[in-house]
């Protein structure tokens, strides 16, 4: 289990300010679709069942058509908790030191991914839409300089707020262990100290 | 030519046996990875009762029947819709 106060390759005086899930409408959409896949075949039988109500009491349909509907439940069952576990395990942990993405892709592939604060050069927050407006959900991007690499926060609550307040750790975590979102200039290769490696090279 | 009806329990035994086998699949993942809280002792007790009442529910609706009854061919042909 990830306890948060032992993160793994932590550091001193490292601790996590914000832990961030999907959405809860996320969870909704979850129930949502688990509720019409009950309801659906439910309300259809019930309607074919009116037309002949001596099914159920046939020798082979009745024995066929419970077999039929206890699969289905298993498989409905089945569908939601996958889907709920990619959302409870789709996290990203924001500490005073760095970014780390944990990304649950089906049952069995995981991506834990992170990030130092002071290689982030750029953050943005989006929110579109007219429900994404309502309820305050959106995506957040942190960009690093020069690279591909680009986190994506996905449909987390309260975008904006989110934003700030990595913003803030980032600018403290930039003014203590210096700019490394930066590219280095010809003055700064200049007056770096070499590297062991490199000497007589 | 006639054929026992619990033939018919094979394909359901193994589409129960999988789910059973997704449960704890997802259990196991929710257990390992998930953040070390009260929530996800929730989220756990949450599948196991939602595993729980459905296996209560597909046990209710497979007990009604006689599973050792036999069907022959001209049954099956002579099903009234």
């Amino acid at each position: 289990m990830i306890n948060l106060s032992k993160l793994p390759n932590q550091q001193r005086n490292e601790s996590c300010k914000l832990f961030l899930r999907r959405h809860w409408l996320e969870v909704a959409k979850i129930v949502g679709l688990a509720t019409i896949l009950l309801i659906l075949p439910a309300i259809l039988a019930s309607i074919f069942l009116s037309f002949d109500g001596d099914l159920m009491n046939n020798a082979l349909l009745g024995p066929l058509f419970s077999l039929i509907a206890s699969s289905y439940l298993f498989v409905i069952l089945v569908i939601s908790l996958n889907q709920f576990t990619d959302y409870y395990l789709d996290t990203w942990i924001v500490t005073t030191e760095r970014i780390i993405n944990i990304e649950q892709i089906g049952l069995f592939s995981r991506v834990i991914s992170e990030l130092h604060l002071n290689q982030i050069q750029d953050i943005t927050s989006e929110t579109h839409g007219m429900l994404a407006t309502f309820l305050t959900y959106g995506n957040v991007y942190v960009q690093t300089a020069g690279t591909k690499q680009r986190f994506v926060f996905k449909t987390i609550d309260d975008p904006d707020e989110v934003k700030e307040k990595v913003l803030a750790l980032v600018e403290i975590n930039k003014r203590r262990r210096g700019d490394a979102s930066k590219p280095m200039t010809v003055s700064d290769a200049l007056t770096e100290p070499a590297k062991p490696d490199t000497i007589g090279t | 030519m006639e054929f026992s009806l619990w033939f018919l329990l094979i394909p359901y035994g193994l589409i129960a046996g999988l789910a059973c086998l997704f449960f704890l699949f997802n259990i196991f993942h929710i257990a390992r990875y998930g953040l070390q809280s009260v929530k996800t002792g929730a989220v756990l007790m949450m599948y196991t009762i939602a595993f729980l009442i459905i296996c209560i529910i597909s046990v209710l609706l497979v007990a009604r029947y006689d599973w050792s009854a036999v069907i022959t061919l001209a049954d099956l042909f002579s099903l009234s819709l």
